[in-house]
């Protein structure tokens, strides 16, 4: 918000000019003018209102639940044994360990690939986006069978590495290493979409500037292109720490009893121990962890900067401490770095002095190539692994496949089970996703095109997926609890249309940018009214991104495990779930077999929607 | 590897450049000698552009050779060349300061901080802006973010400065005033300038010399008034100014004077290039204000009778536009405060009539036919 008051002179200035006429008015056309406000802001109200009941009154009960002890006295009692317990304290530092990692890891690892992306022609980087996007797109679960599959005991990595001559190779599965090959393929996406977007935005003339201004690549890089980028990086980290808080499928299948994460503890604590007010305890600490950290970002880059906003302007040491501390030491550092690289320049200058008569080789792009190219195969390839093992004659899962046989398909489709759980599947990602679109879309046109406190709005319509999934899954577990829907579909329904919206909504505002709404005004100016000008100009170019709004809320639906966990109570379950509860017991073939299909159903639907997506683009 | 070149800044010897089958750049060599002010103009595709970064080191040219200030730079990277860049969006740091920006340069040489500060200082009083050193790019106007982009890449002295369509995102009126203070800039600090445009009225404003682009190659080179009245090709007849440029045939010719036939049969006299011989079909260029409109006493070489069809007042002067018996179009310029007729049409008081056209043998000029 400071920057924005910051800005605020330039923007009256500019804006003196268009006062609306119903503005200008006494108070009493004032106060009109603002109830005609409220009441255009209509399109917020679905999806606030559910957010509200479905959302924000699950969590404050869950905060009030913590509050009462066993025998419904208000009592601190949870949080002092949360406080005293020595688990606690020992998954929690694993946790933010992980965590931490795991961001460290994928920022790293995402900044080249994001860089590239930004800077090469549309079609090679839409494509290269759909292969940074795969492990996103299919199933968690599915990529951590994958995992086992390359990186088990007599995995596809040991074998290779037995073919190498790697007698003793290390085990990369059951311990750390195996949590954060697992976690940082499936955050680092995020990380580079996250980057993306920003990187975009920054002008790569003011690279060459630098350059003919006379900085080496190095201090162009650090000094100019780096600190631009600074807010994607910053926002990129944020989601991947807090989402990562929140992971347990990777720790549980890839890590051994040491990798338990806090998310662990809440199951353990609600299924085995009943005990929930302990459980929501630990789930409001999480909460609370996530805010201080949410806060800390504020104070550092700014908030906005998470909806593509500028980041925050010099502060000092007063109003901003914790800003202004982070200013200087990322002043500190981005010297260190730029007279370093500027060393080392100079020395590579000294060794290999450039001829002014011979081109100079170009190593610098084909490194970046490269580089992003080994991130994108880290990406990209492992998931293909479970569909040859999924063919296997063997009973065990093992590398290579022995055989061919059709005998896992078979027991899946002919186990009611499975085909049960599949089709729920489909029907909540149907229903999820519809009513996302139904919330969400109107907020999404109201937000891009009209409302003030943008980020604030957009802030709350996405808090849902920027928390652990866990504290929404325990909050709606407690609310069933007492309205008797654990265990029914429509909990589920609602449960993952929690999460659809905010998808929705981000994706319709990120299309919505793009969207020209002069072309309305022609409309209008044509002789339509509003809905006509809606079905036939904005609908039918909005259509792609529609579609992609949808296809999103579908996928994240179809792939959700956390609240299914929850709300399900044991009594139905989805495809996922069904899954899990496998997986936990040992990854057979059988579901190697149903980890193909929804490898292949998943990679159906998105190619789908990217030739929607494509067609849309032609159109337009 | 260094050759003599005067008091050259800037050398540019043959220079080539493809992109896949494309040629953007063939045979271009330049010069721009010390404080000289030179523009590279042409329409978009011409390979002002291409030029231009293979000079500043922002694309490799595939051969032909670059010299600044009498180094050899062809293929040197951007920060070895000793060059000053103005871009066409300013490229300023949008997250440093106004001092910053400005003093980026000059850290990146390792001056000490004092000198860096009395620089920043000295070159913001030169571009009239003394009081903005600490606000960011984000907080200035167009014009004032224009003229911070070229204190930037003046304050440590460069052989060369490069703008590359400095005043293209700015308004009529703010261009028209940094063409002139740019010009006036350049004079006081007798720097070498490289400017690229695709603006012609902007090219002939502003330049020493003008390099006329076209195709990758390099059409015509010469002072504003060489190219504006003496054009070598039709196109730089047509890119520069009006014209009007009549078909014809050269009927006789000497050194440097021609007669020719135009299509209508119409006879006029004019300056020939050498190389176009008797008989050949050629194109006959007069710019719209040499066409005097005769009152009785002038006898200049070349007399039309037509008729006024239309005239149009555009500010200080009136386009009008003639038709002789023989069917040949002509248009001309006439100052606004000049003779009553065309004044006269031009608010519809007057019903168009026959009017006698004149012009120099000075002014005509004989053009092979592209």
């Amino acid at each position: 918000m400071r920057e924005l008051r910051a800005a605020a002179p330039a923007d009256t200035l500019k804006e003196a000019g268009s006062v609306e006429p119903s503005e200008s008015g006494g108070g009493d056309s004032a106060l009109r003018a603002s109830g005609r406000r409220a009441l255009a802001a209509w399109p917020l109200l679905p999806a606030f209102i559910f957010l509200g009941i479905a959302f924000v009154y699950p969590v404050a009960l869950l905060l009030g639940t913590s509050f009462v002890d066993s025998s419904g006295e208000l009592s601190t009692v949870h949080y002092t044994r949360l406080y005293d317990s020595r688990v606690v304290s020992r998954v929690l530092t694993i946790t933010f360990e992980i965590a931490a990692w795991t961001t460290v890891f994928s920022v790293i690892a995402a900044y080249p690939v994001a860089y590239l992306l930004s800077t090469v022609r549309g079609s090679t980087r839409n494509t290269l986006i759909i292969w940074v996007l795969m492990p996103f797109w299919t199933s968690f679960l599915v990529r951590t069978f994958a995992w086992m599959v390359l990186l088990g005991r007599n995995g596809a990595v040991n074998q290779f590495l037995d073919i190498l001559g790697i007698v003793d190779p290390p085990t990369f599965i059951y311990n750390f290493s195996g949590v954060m090959i697992g976690m940082v393929h499936a955050l680092m996406p995020l990380c580079v979409l996250t980057m993306l977007s920003v990187m975009e935005s920054i002008d790569h003339n003011l690279s060459r500037a630098a350059s003919t201004l006379g900085a080496r690549p190095g201090q162009a890089f650090w000094r100019v292109y780096f600190p631009l980028s600074v807010p994607g990086v910053a926002a990129g980290a944020l989601l991947v720490f807090i989402t990562a808080l929140g992971f347990f499928i990777t720790p549980a299948l890839l890590g051994s009893e040491r990798e338990t994460v806090i998310v662990q503890l809440i199951i353990f604590q609600i299924k085995d121990m009943l005990n929930w007010g302990f459980a929501g305890a630990i789930a409001v600490f999480l909460l609370i962890v996530a805010l201080i950290i949410f806060f800390i970002y504020d104070r550092l880059v700014g908030l906005s900067t998470l909806s593509g906003g500028s980041a925050r302007a010099e502060t000092n040491a007063k109003s901003n401490f914790i800003g202004w501390v982070g200013r200087r030491l990322g002043g500190l550092f981005i010297e260190v770095m730029a007279r370093g690289s500027d060393l080392i320049g100079q020395g590579m200058e000294r060794a290999f002095p450039q001829r002014p008569d011979k081109p100079r080789r170009k190593g610098g792009r084909a490194a970046i190539w490269a580089t992003a190219l080994l991130v994108i195969v880290f990406l990209a390839v492992p998931a293909f692994f479970i569909i040859p093992v999924s063919f296997t004659e063997a009973q065990f899962l093992s590398w290579p496949p022995r055989g061919f046989s059709l005998q896992w398909y078979e027991s899946v489709l002919s186990n009611p089970v499975w085909v049960e759980a599949g089709l729920r599947s489909l029907l909540i990602a149907i229903s999820a996703g519809g009513l996302g679109m139904l919330f969400g879309v109107p907020a999404a046109f109201y937000i891009a095109r009209k409302a003030r406190f943008k980020t604030a709005m957009i802030g709350f319509l996405v808090s849902p997926i920027i928390m652990p999934n866990i504290i929404i899954a325990v909050s709606l577990f407690y609310l069933y609890a007492r309205l008797g829907l654990v265990g029914t579909d429509l909990g589920l329904v609602i449960g993952h249309t929690v999460l659809a919206v905010p998808y929705v909504v981000v994706t319709m505002i990120a299309v919505l940018k793009h969207y020209d709404e002069r072309l309305d005004h022609a409309a209008y100016t044509l002789g339509a009214n509003k809905a006509r000008t809606f079905v036939h100009v904005t609908f039918p170019l909005m259509r792609a991104g529609m579609v992609a709004a949808f296809m999103f809320a579908f996928i994240i639906s179809f792939d959700e495990l956390t609240i299914a966990l929850f709300v399900t109570g044991g009594q139905v379950t989805t495809l996922p779930k069904k899954m899990w509860d496998d997986a936990l017991l040992q990854v057979s073939p059988t579901l190697a077999a149903v980890a193909a299909m929804v490898l292949v159903f998943m990679t159906i639907v998105i190619l789908v929607s990217e030739l929607v997506r494509r067609r849309g683009v032609q159109v337009q | 590897m260094t050759i003599a070149t005067g008091n050259y800044k800037l050398r540019v010897n043959d220079l080539r450049k493809t992109f896949g089958s494309l040629v953007a750049l063939e045979g271009a060599s330049i010069d721009v000698k010390e404080g000289e002010f030179l523009t590279l103009l042409g329409p978009s595709g011409s390979g002002k552009t291409t030029l231009l970064l293979a000079i500043a080191g922002l694309n490799d040219p595939d051969s032909g050779a670059i010299w600044i200030d009498g180094r050899l730079t062809t293929y040197l990277p951007p920060f070895k060349r000793d060059i000053g860049m103005v871009f066409q969006n300013y490229a300023l740091f949008p997250h440093m300061t106004v001092f910053d920006n400005i003093a980026f340069p000059l850290r990146m040489r390792r001056g000490a901080e004092r000198e860096i500060k009395d620089s920043v200082n000295r070159v913001l009083d030169i571009i009239q802006l003394p009081d903005i050193a600490q606000r960011y790019p984000r907080q200035l106007s167009g014009g004032q973010q224009q003229r911070v982009a070229l204190a930037r890449a003046l304050v440590y002295e460069p052989s060369i400065v490069l703008m590359d369509e400095p005043l293209g995102a700015l308004d009529k009126k703010l261009r028209d005033q940094l063409q002139l203070e740019i010009k006036q800039l350049h004079a006081k600090l007798n720097i070498a300038v490289l400017y690229v445009t695709h603006d012609q009225e902007e090219a002939l404003v502003m330049s020493d010399r003008i390099c006329l682009m076209r195709d990758g190659r390099i059409e015509q080179l010469g002072t504003p008034d060489e190219l504006y009245f003496s054009p070598r090709t039709v196109f730089a007849a047509d890119f520069l100014g009006e014209s009007n440029l009549l078909s014809g045939r050269v009927t006789a010719r000497d050194a440097n004077e021609a007669a020719v036939r135009l299509d209508d049969g119409t006879e006029l006299r004019g300056v020939i290039q050498e190389g176009i011989v008797e008989g050949e079909r050629v194109r006959v260029m007069v710019r719209p204000e040499s066409i005097a409109l005769l009152n009785g006493g002038e006898a200049p070489e070349n007399v039309v009778e037509a008729d006024l069809e239309n005239a149009i007042m555009t500010g200080g002067t009136i386009k009008c536009f003639f038709r002789t018996g023989s069917g040949l179009q002509l248009s001309a310029r006439t100052l606004t405060g000049g003779p009553l007729a065309a004044r006269k049409v031009a608010s519809g008081k007057q019903r168009p009539g026959k009017q006698r056209l004149g012009w120099s043998r000075e002014r005509t000029v004989v053009l092979k036919d592209a």
